[in-house]
């Protein structure tokens, strides 16, 4: 249950919006485009809308699409979800220790929404204060419905505006994670994490193919904040317990 | 509007694969009790997925990236995050067609 009255929801529902608006300004350009090339590759623009309803997956789709052929291959399809998102993994156990405000079926419906950008927002949220259910979908469903209808369109008009990457737009992305990382700087800690995990991502990336620098890179960055709380304090590592 | 069965399978399957892996991890996690060590662990997490997920689209593509990411990190200190995605933007194609 939410368990607080309609005003505040709806008013936690409007900040999540507001605080993805510059996200979403940045994602429609590239949901037109993915629209775009879906529909050269052969998909119907209900097909095309279904895909971004249903995946939902920026990074994952272009890369489908990159891969589609007619017919389209199945494995290597569902292998390729596979890689892409395991990072979803990662992100979903971070962030759901932070839903203690969510029923059952709402951390569903809000892992179904997860997406990168959305994740950290709803970080930054739980950072400063407190993740409500309402926050997460104002997040969430705005993401939703600029995603499915911009490359709906992009399918239906055929031509985007050309490529975003020639005015930035893919590069905004990496500005608002950015943005969100130097919120999340305390203290030299922070300093190590980010730097273990952005140099092995770095590096990975460049001698590994597929997405396998975020797994990586994040491993390095834990690994590190655990090794340094485990010196400074010397307690017993007692590792994850199944309650 | 068409829709092909085949093509119907295939994006409800990715669309499965996809759930599961984002599902997974909240829904496990937070059946599991955290000693001081996976704590401090766990609390580092977002910042290293983060980190890990763009530092390959800052450092690994090129100066105009890696400059635009420099700016991002100077202005993102002061100015709201709309100011700095502008900037970001306007560095990164500026530096693309002076490199």
């Amino acid at each position: 249950m939410w368990g607080r009255h309609v005003g505040a929801r709806t008013q936690d529902f409007s900040a999540g919006a507001i605080a993805i608006l510059p996200v979403l300004v940045a994602t429609a350009p590239i949901a037109l485009l993915f629209g775009t090339l879906a529909a050269a590759k052969g998909l119907s623009a209900l097909e095309v809308w279904l895909m971004s309803a249903t995946v939902f997956a920026g990074a994952l789709q272009f890369v489908a699409i990159d891969q589609w052929a007619d017919p389209a291959p199945l494995g290597l399809l569902v292998f390729t979800a596979l890689v892409v998102n395991v990072r979803h993994v990662l992100m979903g156990a971070s962030i759901g220790r932070s839903m203690t405000d969510f029923s059952g079926p709402a951390k569903y419906a809000a892992m179904f929404l997860l997406t990168d950008e959305g994740w950290a927002f709803a970080e930054r949220r739980a950072r400063n204060g407190k993740l409500t259910a309402a926050y997460y979908f104002g997040i969430g469903v705005s993401m939703w419905l600029v995603w499915t209808s911009a490359s709906l369109l992009g399918a239906a008009i055929g031509r985007g505006l050309g490529d975003p990457s020639a005015y930035g737009f893919n590069f905004a992305f990496s500005a608002v994670f950015i943005c969100i990382l130097v919120g999340f700087w305390s203290n030299w800690r922070t300093g190590a994490v980010l730097a273990s995990s952005g140099a092995v991502s770095a590096l990975v990336y460049l001698l590994v193919p597929g997405a396998w620098y975020i797994i990586a890179g994040a491993f390095a960055g834990v690994g590190t904040a655990a090794a340094l709380h485990a010196k400074s304090d010397d307690q017993t590592p007692d590792g994850i317990m199944p309650s | 509007m068409t829709m092909d069965a085949y093509n119907l399978t295939l994006i409800l399957l990715v669309t499965l694969v996809t759930f599961a892996m984002r599902a997974v991890g909240a829904v496990v996690m937070a059946r599991v009790e955290l000693g001081p060590v996976s704590s401090a662990a766990f609390e580092a997490m977002p910042v290293a997925v983060l980190t890990a997920f763009i530092a390959p689209a800052v450092l690994s593509q090129g100066l105009p990236e890696a400059i635009a990411g420099t700016a991002a990190v100077l202005v993102g200190l002061r100015a709201p995050m709309a100011v700095v995605i502008v900037v970001a933007m306007a560095v990164v194609v500026a530096m693309r067609h002076v490199g």
